[in-house]
């Protein structure tokens, strides 16, 4: 069962590593390695989901499938014109002086006591908290053990274990029951797989920007700092925000940091729609974050040349998005669902009503400050004095403080139209929220750190 | 010589700063949290649930039909919301353990599970009304049932 698994762990790398090769990351390092294989897993969900939609059976034939789109890819990239290359920026090679030992060594320490803390959590309930079984992995059930009537049969499920959320997670799940021949048990992999992705994405991240900045204790740092135990609570659970928050933290620092990580800006802003459509494709959180990035990168465009310059960067962030959407708007018109908070908001008189009610605000204002503030044993904190202790202090990307405070206001408009007691929903909800933006938030915090020589001093 | 320190600007010896307080605040949260964990975890159930009582459900899901929904009764408890079991909690156990055949309320449907708690009693005769009990799988609190054929 482990060799069967091998390939269904090994194809999205090849398949990322070939679809990202013509977006500006062809170099072969840990950087491009991690975006690669984190772009083709979000690709290799979409692939199963619409092979299953279009009648494709649950078998091996879906590996050769897989292997034609990688196959297709490389000849793609072999065949492609060499001058299309050319102006790429030319990553920098020189090895960075190396972080202290003791740094790494703590690191290290705490990514196992992490592990060792999700495995204690996990053990008793191995399919997750009551809403990660009922409403991911239950739905990978079905996409994997149904027929071609799956999505017939699925829309029918009770609405409560809401049926409209995108497939991304489940899809990845039952693609991996697929290569296994049955429902295998292999959650803790999963787990893994989410916490090791979060770590990767910090970590490739600020080590580009270290190597060439000269702050080696930076990717350290993001390591210490982006999943803390009490955060990593959260993966434990087996819910679809940690997959959220890694995909929001890529396509984050690809468009904000896209001259530093070097990566040419109209491809980055390709790259980060993929990404951005792989949040959207995971969660309707992620729909939200795919709308304001879009925005955001168009109102940066206006501002700096004017409103007819908003058009192209909004352009290539959904060019990027077009694989996600088109699994999104293929779920949508097959399970036709509207969403509870939808519905609660389009109940007559009640948006109105909520919408002036004072005391919703202040119970929500109350709440989002004292939780942020609070958020994993006052994490952002550490992570704000981290930064104002760099050498150097770089300003941070507008678009960087745009999306995340947007995404908060996404939030925190959900929160005002929610049907449900609000004391019960924050409660239950509100920090897995702060996961989801957290990460991409941390990586643009420390990327405003610089070494010492840095040219730009802090504003 | 002068000690290679004394060099520094104060910004650099400030950024030292940054590595030992980060590293001070990993080790802490990581290993209160594994003390914490440590102590709970002899507290944690051995079994998980889910899987638990997935496994009492199975020997039912092995006897339905392949195809057709499956209605949910139950012995009437709590009253629930127009379209929500009673026990709504033990409705998506078992419409989890029995995927992909769809668990209904009360849509129309020739078999159905029949969920009366822990160790309770067989099904009365207000349940059974319109159905058959199937074979006992032994397990307590659950039993598949047949709609009744009505002769023409």
């Amino acid at each position: 069962m482990t060799a069967m698994l091998l390939p269904a762990l090994l194809l999205p790398v090849w398949i990322g590593r070939e679809a990202v090769t013509p977006l500006g990351l062809r170099q072969r390092d840990a950087f491009a390695l991690t975006f690669g294989t984190l772009a083709g897993f979000g690709l290799v969900s979409i692939l199963y989901f619409l092979w299953r939609i279009s009648g494709g059976p649950a078998d091996w034939t879906y590996a050769g499938f897989e292997l034609l789109a990688a196959v297709s890819l490389t000849a793609m990239n072999r065949f492609r014109p060499k001058a299309e290359s050319s102006g790429e920026a030319t990553p920098a090679t020189e090895p960075a002086a190396s972080a202290p030992l003791w740094l790494k060594a703590a690191a290290v320490l705490v990514i196992l006591l992490t592990i060792w803390n999700l495995w204690i959590w996990f053990a008793p309930s191995i399919h997750g908290s009551l809403d990660s079984w009922v409403m991911w992995n239950q739905k990978a059930r079905f996409l994997y053990l149904s027929g071609a009537d799956w999505a017939a049969k699925y829309s029918q499920v009770h609405p409560m274990t809401q049926i409209d959320y995108p497939l991304l997670y489940p899809s990845l799940q039952a693609r991996l029951w697929t290569y296994a021949g049955e429902t295998v048990p292999a959650r803790f992999a999963g787990i893994l797989l989410q916490y090791g992705g979060v770590l990767a994405v910090t970590f490739a991240v600020l080590s580009r920007l270290a190597r060439r900045e000269g702050l080696s204790w930076l990717p350290w740092a993001g390591l210490l700092l982006v999943l803390p135990p009490p955060a990593a609570r959260q993966v434990a659970s087996q819910l679809a925000d940690t997959p959220v928050a890694i995909f929001a933290a890529a396509a984050l620092a690809v468009l904000c940091l896209h001259d530093r990580l070097e990566i040419p800006r109209n491809r980055a802003l390709v790259l980060a729609g993929f990404f951005a459509g792989c949040a959207a494709w995971t969660k309707n959180e992620g729909k939200a974050f795919l709308l304001i990035i879009v925005l955001v990168a168009a109102a940066s465009a206006a501002r700096n040349g004017g409103v007819r310059k908003a058009v192209r960067p909004a352009i290539r962030l959904l060019a990027g998005a077009a694989p996600a959407l088109l699994a999104i708007v293929t779920l949508a018109l097959v399970i036709p669902v509207t969403n509870d908070l939808v519905q609660a908001a389009s109940r007559p008189g009640r948006l109105g009503r909520v919408l002036t009610d004072a005391g919703r605000y202040g119970f929500l204002v109350q709440a989002f400050v004292r939780r942020i503030a609070q958020y994993s044993w006052g994490v952002p904190w550490f992570a704000a004095a981290a930064v104002w202790l760099a050498p150097v202090r770089r300003k941070a990307p507008l678009e960087g403080i745009a999306v995340p405070v947007l995404m908060l206001g996404a939030y925190f408009g959900a929160y005002l139209v929610s049907p449900w007691d609000l004391d019960w929903h924050t409660v239950t909800s509100l920090d897995r929220l702060l996961l989801q933006v957290w990460p991409a938030s941390l990586v643009l915090a420390l990327s405003c750190a610089s070494g010492a020589g840095e040219e730009s001093p802090h504003a | 010589m002068e000690p290679e320190s004394s060099s520094e600007s104060p910004q650099v010896r400030r950024g030292r700063l940054a590595p030992l307080l980060l590293a001070a605040f990993g080790l802490f949260t990581a290993g209160s949290l594994a003390i914490e964990t440590a102590q709970t975890a002899r507290q944690m159930p051995v079994a998980d649930y889910v899987t638990a009582f997935e496994s009492r459900v199975r020997p039912l899901r092995d006897r339905m039909p392949a195809k057709g929904p499956v209605r949910f009764l139950e012995t009437p408890g709590e009253p629930a919301p127009p379209g929500r079991p009673s026990d709504f909690l033990h409705f998506l156990m078992i419409q989890y353990s029995i995927a992909p055949a769809l668990l209904v309320v009360e849509a129309p449907a020739d078999t159905a599970v029949w969920w009366g708690g822990y160790g309770s009693l067989p099904p009365g005769p207000a349940v059974l009304e319109g159905w058959e009990p199937q074979e006992d799988t032994g397990e307590p609190g659950l039993r598949l049932l047949a709609r009744k054929r009505v002769s023409p």
